[in-house]
């Protein structure tokens, strides 16, 4: 069944684009047709992340100055090698499909500041504008035959983050594990998520950035516990179990699972260039994260 | 919340459930009633739906099924030939929450008798067996039906009689309850695999049940009526009313399907051809589709054949309405003329009501008199009056919102300033005529939207926050949410003494409230409010 799935946030800087991409990769990896959308319209960076400059942005799309297919570039070839494909040469409703075959397509917003103040344009514009996502929503699915569409939201309660929050059949609030993301995340769950949980959605926590892996994965030797968590001394193990009680704790006071806890890796934090980690390096404690995140949400989808 | 589909009315209610506003009778409908009888509901009724292969009796009877599910009727698939999880990917957009509650799959040719396990009888024997078995598990749902619906039905009564003035929406779609659908696709399967007179007998069987239990139901047949054989007649007799559904190749070499109500017992109808689409999604459309009459309010296109309707507002699809409902539950029902939010704000709120102004003892006039003597106060506070920011009052009859668009600390200066004029005016006065008012202070986003008569209103989490914050003093009492009082200590010190936290407060659905109170010897209470004491 296709779903969409929404990174968002209380406040910024919680790691939702990257683990929105890395997601997005990893399940196109696996055999999905993957739309990743970049609705952080006030300050996008997925076209950072990819390196991408595409003539046409979702921006144009919202204001309809333009159609889908000139919108969504593919980058399956992101997937199965290194170079990007231009979007003239594959069309989404016309390239080949198949389940062993997965596809990525990214939708980007436009960092213009002009293009960024038009989509917070006049009241009978942003109507119009929110008409067009949901026509992007429902192309995505009938015409281009998604699998899954996920979506990059801007943090915070804003017109366009609770737009793309109304689309979503999951929802994973990401945070960190600081005083003022848990309270401000309690808060947005109270006020906002239980309006859309109430018609179905279903909203998961993700603790990121947990400290207690902050040297380069390569220098830690993974064991493996019985309870089939991998972690790489005493002190992980111990750090495990803090962890584990943190997000007892966190799924108690919002009433929402804590669905992954991301370890803080420094060897992506401080990275200067940012890169698809599923895709890279397999291996990385990271991607089997992802990998396990992408598990559980599938089980918890059906 | 009122849905509008195929001119029936309905409502959701408070369980997110759909209520039909026929509550005298068990009304049901089958997709596309009002084209083929003129009628928005028909009573309970069994259906022979006949047509050749590929006519799209199945994608009518999964219509049906949806129908009832999103009516939170309860519905049976039984079919010879498919599997539960083939069953389940026929409806997709449908949550498995929903699915599970209120639907049944049953293969009858899966069917195993433990009892018979060990015994080395025939295969007709087996087969009558799986026939049987079917049965019994239908007649036992139908029993477990009728005693929910039974002791909903009491529960409902009981509350009417302890509070005739609220109406219980919380039981079945009905006063008798929850409807039951039945489908079974397609007989023509069942008479190749379990051969023609036990599945006479089967459905002679079946339909008896059904009919003592008042469900409808929809039983597929592949052939023609033009050239009825003894099977088709067979089961003709034993059902309600009969469906007939044909394919012909359009002008444009497309194909064109159509369905006509050949008969039905006791109720008048016009026997005419009417043209139905299957879409892209599954769902069928009926009538002449080159008539468009509105356009979806959530995606804006072009609606063709019969809208789904959620208050006035009309859709295209249940996606659409699904997205329409979720932000209608955080924005409010009247979100804008268009249905549509535009504009999200942050506001802080000074939300006031008049205490005891609802008391019997005080005649109209004297609470009239009240509410413009607090409407008078406020206009002399010196913030509500000189505060060049913008702002917005929203009377509630007993009392007023105010929302200051910019600066938090207008609000609490407000609350201040009328404790001070209020401290004056009710100097000496009787008990009758003391003017006393609770303040609840909050912050918040809400949406800018326009009400019926084209004012500026406003609406969402942040309005509703200051009005839970109020909701729990007592007179005197200035009560600050806990995201309003930081922000107001966290910018000025003379804050700290002033707003003191109080506690936790769990209002309805497990939310807790951080209260803090604002007080000092020249305004507010120092005392706990009585809700908080009781509750702790």
């Amino acid at each position: 069944m296709p779903k969409s799935i929404v990174f968002h946030s209380y406040k910024g800087g919680t790691g939702k684009t990257t683990l929105a991409a890395n997601y997005a990769a990893l399940l196109a990896r696996k055999g999905f047709r993957v739309f990743l959308l970049d609705l952080d319209v006030y300050a996008p960076s997925l076209q950072t992340y990819f390196e991408m400059e595409p003539d046409r942005w979702i921006n144009d799309f919202l204001t309809g100055d333009t159609e889908l297919n000139d919108v969504v570039v593919d980058l399956t070839s992101i997937v199965i090698g290194n170079n990007y494909v231009n979007n003239s040469s594959s069309t989404p409703s016309s390239a080949h499909t198949s389940s062993a075959n997965g596809k990525l397509w990214l939708g980007f917003s436009n960092p213009k500041k002009e293009e960024i103040y038009k989509l917070e344009g006049g009241k009978q514009e942003k109507v119009q504008f929110l008409r067009r996502f949901i026509v992007m929503r429902e192309q995505l699915f009938s015409n281009f035959k998604a699998d899954y569409v996920i979506v990059d939201t801007s943090p915070g309660i804003r017109y366009w983050s609770i737009n793309a929050l109304a689309i979503a059949d999951v929802l994973y609030l990401t945070l960190k594990s600081g005083d003022l993301d848990i309270a401000g995340t309690k808060k947005m769950v109270s006020e906002i998520y239980s309006s859309f949980t109430k018609f179905g959605a279903k909203p998961y926590l993700i603790l990121n950035k947990v400290a207690g892996y902050c040297v380069p994965h390569q220098s830690i030797q993974p064991i493996e516990h019985s309870s089939g968590t991998l972690s790489t001394s005493s002190i992980v193990v111990q750090q495990e179990q803090e962890k584990e009680s943190s997000m007892d704790s966190l799924s108690r006071e919002t009433g929402i699972s804590v669905i992954s806890a991301m370890p803080c890796y420094c060897d992506i934090q401080f990275s200067k260039k940012e890169y698809l980690t599923v895709l890279r390096n397999p291996q990385h404690l990271f991607s089997k994260k992802i990998e396990d995140l992408a598990q559980q949400s599938q089980i918890q989808m059906l | 919340m009122e849905i509008n589909n195929n001119n029936n009315n309905y409502r959701i209610n408070s369980n997110s459930q759909i209520e039909s506003d026929n509550d005298e009778d068990l009304m049901v409908q089958i997709p596309g009633i009002f084209d083929l009888t003129g009628k928005n509901n028909i009573p309970p009724s069994l259906f022979l739906l006949v047509g050749s292969a590929g006519t799209g009796k199945s994608m009518y009877c999964r219509q049906f099924i949806i129908d009832g599910i999103l009516r939170s009727d309860y519905c049976i698939y039984i079919s010879p030939s498919m599997t539960e999880k083939k069953f389940r990917s026929l409806f997709p957009k449908l949550e498995a929450v929903a699915l599970n509650r209120s639907s049944k799959f049953i293969n009858p040719y899966l069917r195993i008798d433990t009892r018979n396990i060990a015994k080395n009888s025939n295969d007709t024997a087996d087969d009558q067996d799986k026939l049987r078995l079917t049965l019994a598990e239908i007649h036992e749902i139908l029993v477990n039906q009728k005693r929910e619906n039974d002791q909903n039905n009491s529960s409902s009564i009981h509350g009417h009689l302890e509070n005739s003035k609220i109406k219980d929406l919380s039981s079945s779609s009905s006063s008798k309850g929850i409807a039951i659908r039945v489908v079974v696709d397609s007989l023509t399967q069942f008479f190749v695999l379990f051969g023609e007179s036990a599945v006479l007998k089967f459905i002679g069987e079946l339909s008896l049940l059904l009919k003592e239990f008042e469900a409808s139901a929809i039983f597929t047949l592949t052939g023609s009526l033009t050239s009825p054989n003894s099977l088709t007649n067979a089961v003709s007799s034993m059902v309600d009313g009969i469906l007939e559904m044909r394919l012909e190749e359009g002008k444009d070499a497309s194909l064109a399907r159509s369905i006509r109500m050949v008969s039905i017992n006791g109720i008048h109808h016009k026997p005419a051809w009417i043209q139905f689409n299957i879409t892209d999604d599954g769902g069928l459309v009926f009538g002449d589709q080159s008539t468009i009459t509105s356009n979806c309010t959530m995606c804006g296109k072009p609606i063709k054949g019969t809208p789904l309707f959620d208050s006035e507002f009309p859709f295209d699809s249940i996606m659409c309405m699904e997205t329409y409902r979720k932000l209608t539950a955080l924005y409010g029902s009247n979100i804008s003329e268009t249905g549509l939010p535009s504009q999200v704000v942050n506001i802080n709120f000074f939300f006031i009501d008049i205490v005891g102004l609802s008391n019997p003892s005080l005649s109209v006039k004297k609470q009239i008199d009240k509410i413009e003597i607090l409407n008078k106060l406020i206009g002399l506070c010196d913030v509500f009056a000189k505060a060049k920011e913008k702002k917005i009052v929203l009377p509630t009859g007993d009392g007023m919102a105010i929302g200051f668009f910019m600066n938090p600390e207008s609000s609490l200066q407000l609350a201040i300033q009328l404790h001070s004029k209020l401290s004056i005016y009710n100097r000496g006065k009787s008990d009758g005529e003391i003017l006393g008012v609770r303040i609840g202070l909050g912050s918040g986003p809400v949406f800018i939207v326009n009400d019926i008569n084209g004012n500026q209103n406003v609406w969402g989490p942040g309005i509703i926050l200051a009005r839970r914050v109020m909701d729990i003093g007592d007179n005197l009492h200035i009560l600050v949410s806990s995201n309003m009082a930081e922000s107001l200590i966290a910018l000025k010190d003379e804050y700290k003494t002033m707003l003191k936290p109080i506690g936790d407060y769990q209002i309805k659905h497990g939310q807790t409230l951080h209260i803090y109170s604002a007080y000092s010897q020249q305004f507010g209470n120092s005392e706990p409010p009585a809700k908080m004491v009781s509750q702790h």
